[in-house]
């Protein structure tokens, strides 16, 4: 079939929408690389984008934990105090004199254990006590955030293990002026595996069918307080993965760490195009989504915005970003519809997402 | 005479679609207008213009001579426009006198008057002979009598055009006597009515003329005394409608699905058996329980009670995968909220049941899922142009017939369709009785839940009946007639049993 | 024609839930608590509950609509400063409650709009909007406590922070009861609101809403409008609540409400607020908000610290959940045999 202009120009328009998470990365990069061009400065090489990168790489993380609560119609809100909580409990074990002679991964599996236990008790607490994830995972929140202070207190656990720290800082390579870090790898490695979860397994196919009708899978036979209780216990043992890394990052851990991760998880997977009704979105966008906050971020700070103000521009960036992509959603979706009719040839096709 | 309201050649077009195509149509006071069509063909969006929900593309509304230029929600209701829907319109939370005025509350000051409209209820009500004291929250109202309210909100507006959207769909034929007995009240008064309904019978017994409507397209108008159910009947589908029942003997074999003593909530000792090559149907008036049993059995209510056996093998409670796993198939009434994703395509759809059949191992295998639902999509004649399209943009009838697709990829022997028909206009209700007959041909067993009892009649080989939470009788094919159905659904099986 | 009228269907569970568990914690709390029950700590009590009383009855609102609001602890900030800031350069202080009432009502109207216009979920754009606040919050006071010279021009907020009533039962501190302006005020604030709720359509729109925005919408209900109502009124309150910091404290710190808006999610959700909206009670919220702060006062009285005190408020938060999914499915039981 020849392709015909108007329908060729809706193919353009469905395309756009289909990476609009890209297009307003691009907008970020260009409006950042105007402004510092303005004072003369050059805002994207090499080296700053790889910054930008390794800043994205525990944004990404997070969002990740985020968006398969996100998927399933739900929301963890533990993540930043599942952080804090486990690292805090385990973290004496990772200090660089400890004095009894474990491997530095051990701690690492206690680490992330605690946080799938921590998982459990979110999943159980929205499937057999039926409480709305927000307000199940707002309780576990709390309670980890209050566990955290009373295992340590006021005090910092501090002077890391160095193989620990590797993983947080180590460098792999350089290629130019561009540093490819221990964490971009892990990320990397991470984003391919639940990538292949979501969309080449059944049980990709149950979270997302949960998400998108919690009822209709109940009448499919797909048993969803599991498909829901695991999903949490990957979320929130991921959150505490999360915790690893920045605190080997930082060299240290501390009960009042990532406050705002749960919201900042939020923002990252919205923006990345996941839907908050569930069962939309698509886990590369995630991605996307993180380097679009900390380009954000990191842009700000290249301009020496006030980090109070930067607050201010996060608020107002999540409620365009939400708007705009439910805006997206809709529109890809009839774009969607309306080739499917005018196009029946066009199965023969995989879709590549 | 002018009439109380007139369609001016209306037009309305949605993105890739005219929902409505130089559409006239006119209502006289004092009648009752029936409006049929598939779903699709235009009913609802020509009353949601009416009530200004949506706005024409062309053509006017003349309201006693006078064209509307200007229309909403708001302005229809101060013109005397009122709605009766499908889906009630009311607010558990709120009392029965708040939800009558809910809008257009009688004031005192800006302060509510309580009193003033809990008095007015009382009257509204007396004068449609309902008895509910007025502070009742809605909440603990039965259907029926919501629906009561309902109307007593669109007298309360001194309405004098009222829309029935499909009012019937959730009453019991009781109900159903009362509600029109308040609508040939209404008439008296000189009410003008628009009547939609996807119940043929009924709107020979209400109605005074019908409309056809087909495509967006007017297709017809003429008084009921002078039209024929088969004119009806061939008007809304376009061509002649032989037989839409045809169920041919087969072969009956093993019991598939057996349900021993089942109690729940809203049900008692229900006992159950389907046998491969047959269709049983389950009737009884809506509130009778039969959904209840059904879905009780299925795993997704709790049960109190009893056993369920597919094949002879006990299945736990509460756990609709061990059933589904089985071969035991749940075809639910609301599809678009129980039976499909809609944000999904119908590929996806399709697979959802059978995952662990067709992937192994839990690894989606794209290719032979993708021709795995193709053939079902053929097979099933399912017209959509690819196995891509969004569950969200397909017809109702189409829409069963994927989640029909989804259960016979999971080779499912015992099919429970509830309602299997409802909402589908009468071309696609017949494919998927033939869809049925041939299932059972092949050796499944089907369990069909059905208000309908024309479809109860003319497709099961055995009937149950319950009434009042408790099986009320077992009928064969030869026993069963309107009649004895009828009789059985009205029975009180507590006072015998 | 079922139908319970008047008293006869009157039951004990159709009381907020959150009635039971204040009455319940009060009682342990008394019994097992030293000097919990003494005049002077239920006077504290009462005072320190007041600020949060105030949250969830506007949580409470938004909430019954179907909405969220969590930008009221940034609001509170933002209104707090700016008041102080008024206070400081001699604006009359009926100025400058009257510019912070208005502020609040900016950031609600702003939330409504965001809702109501751009579609965005409330919980994203309330929570955005709640950075926004806390950003003009430490921008305005530079991250600093705000204080200001009583004059003249102050000399309201000093009666204010006085008592209407001081009652000695004994010489030491704790023998003393005493209720200040500050709870009259907000008994004052509750009470119009709650008439509002009840007397006027607010309240009928509100549920209606929550239950069914479309279903409210075709009854003539100006939707929208209501919602964004709503919102703004929620917003004053964190203003009033702001302005009782504000007094109690004679100073004003740029991260006073900080957490706030989820102490007033949790007092309102124990009061039987549901998140999916139409269902709700504005009484259970302000028990909601008792029952929290009997529990944290009896914890600090009892020597633990704030650490223990988080882990009790999220079990608090799952028991009355439980207790009102409990509560509920009894009822529907009671109705099913009924």
């Amino acid at each position: 079939m020849p392709a015909q202009t108007p329908d060729f120009s809706k193919r353009l328009v469905k395309t756009a929408t289909d990476f609009s998470s890209l297009l307003i990365l691009a907008v970020v990069f260009i409006f950042f690389e105007t402004a510092n061009a303005i004072n003369g400065d050059h805002y994207l090489t090499l080296s700053n984008l790889s910054v930008i990168l390794n800043q994205a790489c525990f944004l990404t993380i997070i969002g990740i934990a985020q968006a398969l609560a996100i998927l399933t119609g739900g929301l963890n809100l533990s993540i930043g105090s599942v952080m804090a909580f486990t690292t805090v409990m385990w973290g004496r074990m990772l200090v660089g004199n400890s004095p009894d002679n474990v491997h530095f991964l051990f701690p690492m599996m206690l680490v992330v254990g605690t946080g799938m236990l921590i998982g459990l008790v979110n999943g159980l607490l929205i499937t057999k006590l039926k409480m709305p994830p927000f307000i199940a995972t707002f309780a576990t929140m709390f309670a980890c955030r209050g566990m955290a202070w009373l295992a340590l207190g006021k005090k910092v656990i501090y002077n890391l293990n160095s193989d620990f720290r590797y993983l947080g800082t180590g460098v792999v390579d350089r290629l130019g002026a561009f540093t490819v870090t221990v964490p971009m790898i892990t990320v990397l490695i991470l984003l391919l595996g639940v990538s292949f979860l979501l969309t080449r397994t059944s049980f990709g196919r149950r979270i997302y069918f949960t998400g998108a009708n919690p009822v209709a899978a109940r009448f499919s036979g797909i048993p969803t307080d599991r498909i829901i209780i695991w999903v949490y216990v990957l979320s929130t043992g991921l959150a505490a993965f999360a915790g690893l890394l920045y605190g080997a990052r930082l060299n240290s851990f501390e009960p009042g760490m990532a406050t705002h991760a749960p919201f900042e998880a939020i923002t990252v997977a919205l923006i990345g195009g996941i839907a908050i009704t569930g069962g939309f979105g698509n886990i590369w966008g995630v991605l996307c989504g993180s380097i679009i906050v900390s380009t954000i971020y990191n842009g700000m700070n290249s301009l020496s915005v006030a980090s109070e103000l930067q607050t201010l521009v996060m608020g107002a960036l999540i409620i365009f970003a939400v708007a705009f992509n439910q805006f997206l959603i809709k529109e890809n979706m009839e774009l969607r519809n309306e080739l499917d009719d005018t196009a029946p040839q066009r199965d023969t096709f995989s879709r590549t997402i | 005479m002018t009439p109380l309201l007139r369609f001016q050649r209306i037009t309305k077009i949605f993105p890739g679609v005219k929902a409505l195509d130089d559409v006239s149509l006119d209502l006289r006071a004092g009648e009752v207008h029936v409006i049929v069509g598939e779903n699709g063909a235009g009913k609802s969006t020509l009353m949601k213009i009416l009530s200004g929900v949506y706005a024409p593309d062309g053509g006017e509304l003349i309201l006693k001579g006078e064209i509307i230029r200007r229309n909403s929600p708001r302005i229809s209701e101060q013109m005397g426009i009122a709605m009766i829907y499908q889906e009630l319109t009311l607010i558990p939370e709120l009392s029965v006198a708040d939800n009558i005025f809910l809008g257009h509350e009688i004031r005192k000051g800006f302060l509510v008057n309580r009193a003033a409209m809990e008095e007015r209820t009382e009257s509204l009500l007396a004068s449609i002979g309902v008895q509910v004291p007025p502070r009742t929250l809605l909440k603990n109202l039965s259907i029926a009598n919501q629906q009561m309210i309902e109307i007593t909100k669109a007298l309360s507006k001194n309405a004098r055009i009222i829309v029935f959207d499909e009012p019937t769909s959730s009453l019991t034929s009781a109900e159903i006597a009362e509600l029109f007995r308040i609508i040939a009240a209404l008439r008296e008064k000189g009410v003008g009515m628009f009547y939609i309904s996807h119940r043929l019978e009924e709107i020979f017994e209400i109605g005074d003329r019908v409309t056809i409507m087909r495509d967006g397209k007017r297709i017809n108008t003429s008084a009921i005394a002078e039209t024929g159910m088969d004119q009806v009947v061939e008007g809304i589908a376009g061509r002649r409608i032989e037989n839409v029942y045809n169920r041919s003997s087969t072969e009956k074999g093993d019991i598939l699905l057996d349900v021993r003593d089942l109690s729940g909530a809203a049900f008692k000792n229900v006992s159950l058996r389907v046998r491969s090559g047959e269709i049983v149907g389950l009737a009884g008036l809506v509130g009778s329980g039969r959904s209840e049993v059904a879905r009780a059995a299925f795993g997704i209510d709790p049960c109190t009670g009893g056993e369920v056996f597919a094949r002879g093998e006990k299945m736990p409670r509460n756990n609709p995968q061990a059933l589904s796993r089985k071969g035991i198939a749940f075809l639910p009434e609301d599809r678009k909220r129980e039976g499909l994703a809609l944000s999904l395509p119908i590929r996806e759809n399709a697979v959802i049941s059978a995952l662990h059949r067709l992937n192994p191992g839990g690894i989606i295998r794209r290719r032979k899922e993708r021709s795995v639902v193709r053939d079902y999509v053929d097979k099933l004649e399912i017209s959509t142009p690819t196995v891509e399209k969004l569950a969200n943009f397909l017809s109702g009838g189409t829409q069963q017939k994927v989640v029909l697709a989804k259960w016979l990829i999971t080779k499912a022997h015992t099919f429970i369709f509830d309602e299997p028909t409802r909402g589908i206009d009468i071309g696609s209700k017949s494919s998927i009785y033939s869809l049925m007959d041939e299932l059972t041909r092949q050796g499944a067993g089907i369990l069909m839940i059905s208000s309908e009892l024309p479809e109860v009649l003319g497709m099961s080989d055995r009937v149950y009946v319950m009434a009042q939470g408790r099986l009320a009788g077992e009928l064969s094919r030869e026993e069963a007639d309107h009649y004895a159905v009828i009789q059985l659904a009205f029975s009180r099986p507590e006072a015998t049993a | 024609m079922r139908a319970g009228s008047g008293l006869a269907g009157w039951r004990l569970s159709h009381l907020p839930h959150s009635i039971f568990a204040f009455f319940l914690v009060f009682l342990l709390a008394s019994l097992w608590v030293p000097r919990f029950f003494s005049p002077g700590n239920l006077s504290t009590l009462l005072l320190q509950a007041s600020i949060l009383i105030i949250l969830s009855i506007g949580m409470s609102l938004v909430l019954i609509a179907g909405g969220i609001d969590l930008s009221m602890g940034g609001v509170l900030s933002m209104c707090g400063v700016i008041m102080a800031l008024c206070l400081r350069d001699g604006v009359h202080v009926f100025a400058a409650i009257l510019i912070g009432l208005a502020s609040g009502g900016l950031f609600g109207l702003l939330n409504g709009l965001c809702v109501t216009r751009m579609k965005v979920p409330a919980f994203i754009a309330t929570f955005g909007s709640m950075g926004i606040a806390q950003s003009i919050a430490n921008t305005l006071s530079g991250k600093r406590t705000i204080y200001w010279e009583s004059g003249s021009h102050s000399s309201v907020l000093d009666f204010l922070g006085g008592n209407i009533i001081r009652v000695e039962f004994g010489p030491e501190a704790s023998m003393t009861f005493y209720i200040p302006f500050l709870v009259l005020l907000t008994v004052v604030v509750v009470g119009c609101i709650i008439f509002l709720f009840k007397k006027t359509v607010l309240g009928s729109y509100a549920f209606a809403i929550g239950e069914n925005e479309e279903t409210a919408r075709l009854c003539g209900i100006a939707t929208r409008r209501w919602t964004i109502l709503l919102y703004m009124i929620s917003g004053m309150l964190a203003s009033l609540a702001a302005l009782l910091v504000l007094i109690r404290t004679n100073s004003m710190q740029p991260t006073s409400g900080d957490g706030l808006e989820f102490q007033a999610v949790v007092a309102a959700v124990l009061g039987g607020n549901a998140l999916e909206g139409g269902k709700g009670s504005l009484y259970g919220a302000i028990f909601g908000a008792l029952t929290l702060y009997v529990v944290r006062n009896s914890l600090t009285l009892k020597g633990i610290d704030t650490s223990t005190t988080m882990i009790v408020i999220g079990a608090v938060l799952v028991g009355g959940m439980v207790l009102n999914e409990l509560a509920a499915r009894h009822e529907r039981g009671l109705s099913r045999k009924g």
